[in-house]
């Protein structure tokens, strides 16, 4: 996972020491890269408080439906599945089609790319914000109700003891916005993520690069060491889906009436995309011809994409039993651990090629190998996270029952262990499978020659306009990750359900 | 079937040092009740001679042969021992009758399956075996975990309040199928209550714990 950035660091630090000094300036980016630097920020911290506000709204009204129905919140989590290219096409087309209704100017691309980037990770959102929301414990709310009506509980109580995880949650968005480039680009913005690609394509030097991403290296890790406490907190809270109030709450006025426009705009999240996808393949043969017409990058894309998934479960279980020793883990080990997530993708792709762009690595470098480890380069943290947070779920006595009555070595492991965990490795390798599947920053560096994943021949297509034939391909995707991101949230769900009915005895 | 003999142990959880230089002999068959309040090192105590936890000083010797020292302890499993937990601790993913078979796999198919049934029938779970934890009211649950515990057969029988929160009834029932298993199979069994009467009904040996102070 480190290896990226460590090839790059040794490949600096040789480069400087003979004598290519003048190129420390690109760590200190002034003029147009200033201001390019400054438009990545505002934006990415836009698209974040904007997911965290919805996913707040979202929880607060979601703990209103009735009992039956509140496995429903997890739903939106399948929606993590969705590309971030496929919202862009779809609002794109919203856009162009009010405005030609309307007519008026079509928005500013900066406004399009924080709202597209909102939207992609909106599922996040509310995932975080459920998370933190329903982890204040239920007396604490209780003895508030006592005194106060639910609306004043909330901002008195619920929100504040919230506030710190909804914090780190806001501040991962915002790295996910900031390390990446693919919707603005789609929109002609330019963004320092991108910055950072294009001093490689044209000068060809890694070390230009990671000059260049110092600025966004320091802000990134600075995030993280500020919220890499809380981000493992979320991680081992008790995801038992359950509201802090025990009856539903009251809300009143303007919060209710926001509540409900966050509602709306969930609904719209998924059902944009879907029938914009519908609406633009025209007709069922011509969706059929582009699937044919991309079949070898379906079969490569998903053969990446699954390669990802599965090896990120072993990286991720010996990660997440480091980080379970918590008596040895202190800050700096934590935050070390979760460092790739805060790498900019070029650079993890940049990284990759100076490491592996040597003749005695040719097979290896020209195969699908490379894809491969861009996506555990960037991702693998996040499946240790994930097995992390599943593991603390698990009631250590059951581990103990199993270690007292095994007949067998090996028994507790695969018996009992494993069956606890598998809720967390469906989720851990359908994430990483997800974001696999629609990674562009790493894989346009690395990728085979010859060889585009469905991600990168889509994205070369929206530059051209949308086609029925991108349309086709993205509504295939979009309903093959739902599907799967839906099973998973459905398979948690009643898992989680399971478990706390059994600890409600 | 096992004799227990523990020499100045000791153990602390956190701040609170749980027990202290704490010695006791069982010996092979019998039945000691260890009673106290919350808070005074039943369930330590228990999780101690199960090997689930490391002693801090002193020694555990099962069968004459040293079980757990500071630094070392015989892994749990190879103890021949059964143990019902404060909680039914029952795996979510097995059905009832699959928890109980668990620590059968020495037997055969049909065996395990026999011996699982009698323990179901003879505390009155008959029906329930392919029923999941989930599907089980915790009366159910508790008995569950009982008979996962007596159906082994182990040497040693370690007990953490088992009949906690089962009505009157119940109580008689699954005390009469322990008194059966004891009688029968002759296994060493610590027992953990905090109930006297309870503790009386088990046994004539008994251990009382006080709480302890903070370190």
């Amino acid at each position: 996972m480190f290896s990226p950035l460590l090839a790059l660091l040794i490949a600096g630090i040789l480069t400087l020491t003979h004598g290519n000094t003048e190129w420390l300036l690109l760590a200190l980016p002034s003029g147009r890269r200033l201001g390019i630097l400054w438009r990545s920020l505002a934006m990415s911290a836009g698209a974040a408080v904007i997911d965290v506000a919805l996913g707040v709204l979202i929880a607060c009204a979601c703990w209103g439906w009735s009992r039956r129905f509140a496995w429903l919140r997890w739903l939106p989590l399948a929606l993590i599945a969705l590309p971030p290219y496929i919202h862009a096409l779809a609002w794109n087309d919203v856009v162009q089609q009010l405005s030609f209704r309307l007519g008026t100017l079509r928005p500013p691309g900066e406004l399009l790319s924080v709202w597209v980037m909102a939207m992609s990770l909106l599922p996040v959102g509310i995932g975080l914000a459920l998370i933190s929301l329903e982890s204040v414990a239920r007396p604490l709310v209780d003895a508030a109700l006592t005194s106060r009506d639910d609306q004043a509980v909330f901002w008195r109580v619920a929100l504040p003891l919230a506030a710190p995880l909804l914090a780190a949650g806001g501040g991962l968005i915002f790295l996910l916005n900031l390390l990446d480039y693919s919707v603005p680009s789609l929109f002609g913005v330019n963004v320092y993520a991108l910055e950072i690609f294009a001093e490689f394509s044209s000068s060809n030097q890694p070390v230009r690069a990671l000059l260049l991403s110092f600025p966004l290296l320091l802000i990134a890790f600075g995030v993280l060491f500020a919220g890499q406490t809380f981000l493992r907190r979320v991680a081992q809270l008790p995801l038992r889906g359950v509201s802090p109030w025990s009856a539903p709450p009251q809300w009143r006025g303007g919060f209710s009436f926001f509540q409900k426009a966050a509602l709306v705009v969930w609904g719209l999240q998924g059902l944009v995309p879907l029938v914009v996808l519908v609406k633009l393949t025209d007709s069922g043969g011509g969706w059929l011809a582009a699937l044919q017409s991309a079949g070898s990058e379906f079969v490569f894309s998903f053969s990446v994409a699954g390669a990802a998934a599965l090896l990120s479960l072993p990286l991720g279980w010996l990660a997440m039993e480091e980080l379970n020793r918590r008596a040895r883990i202190n800050r700096l080990a934590g935050w070390l651990f979760l460092l790739p997530v805060a790498i900019p993708a070029p650079l993890i792709g940049i990284g990759l090629v100076t490491l592996w762009n040597h003749p005695i690595f040719d097979r290896f470098y020209a195969s699908a190998a490379m894809p491969v480890l861009a996506a555990l380069a960037r991702f693998a943290p996040m499946a240790a996270l994930v097995l992390l947070a599943q593991n603390q779920q698990v009631d250590t006595l059951l581990l103990d029952a199993a270690r007292v009555f095994q007949a067998r070595d090996g028994q507790t492991a695969w018996r009992v262990r494993l069956p606890l965990l598998s809720p967390g490795l469906l989720a851990s390798a359908s994430l990483i499978f997800a974001l696999t599947l629609g990674e562009l920053g790493a894989t346009l560096i690395v990728v085979p020659p010859g060889q585009p994943t469905l991600t990168l021949r889509i994205y070369n297509y929206l530059h051209y306009g949308a086609s029925d034939v991108v349309a086709g391909l993205c509504l295939a995707i979009l309903l093959l990750t739902l599907a799967g991101g839906a099973f998973s949230v459905y398979f948690m769900a009643a898992w989680s359900r399971r478990v706390a009915s059994l600890e409600q005895r | 079937m096992t004799t227990i003999e523990i020499r100045q142990l000791s153990k602390s959880l956190g701040s609170v040092q749980v027990l202290e230089r704490f010695s006791l002999e069982v010996a092979d068959s019998d039945c000691v009740v260890v009673l106290g309040p919350s808070g005074s090192g039943k369930t330590t105590l228990l999780r101690l001679i199960a090997g689930l936890e490391m002693p801090d000083a002193g020694e555990i010797l099962l069968d004459g042969q040293p079980a757990s020292r500071p630094g070392w302890v015989l892994p749990p499993h190879r103890r021949n021992l059964g143990m019902v937990f404060q909680s039914p601790a029952l795996w979510p993913h097995m059905t009832a009758a699959e928890n109980i078979r668990f620590g059968l796999a020495h037997l055969t198919r049909e065996e395990a399956r026999q011996r699982t049934m009698d323990l179901l029938a003879g505390l009155a779970l008959d029906g329930l075996s392919k029923r999941y934890p989930h599907e089980l009211s915790g009366g159910e649950a508790r008995r569950v975990a009982l008979a996962r515990a007596l159906a082994p057969r182990p040497k040693l029988l370690l007990m953490d309040e088992p009949l906690t929160n089962l009505n009157a009834e119940l109580i008689l029932q699954s005390l009469a199928v322990i008194h059966a298993h004891l009688e029968k199979y002759r296994p060493t069994l610590v027992y953990v209550t905090h109930d006297s009467q309870e503790a009386t009904a088990i046994s004539s040996q008994v251990i009382r714990l006080s709480k302890r102070s903070e370190a």
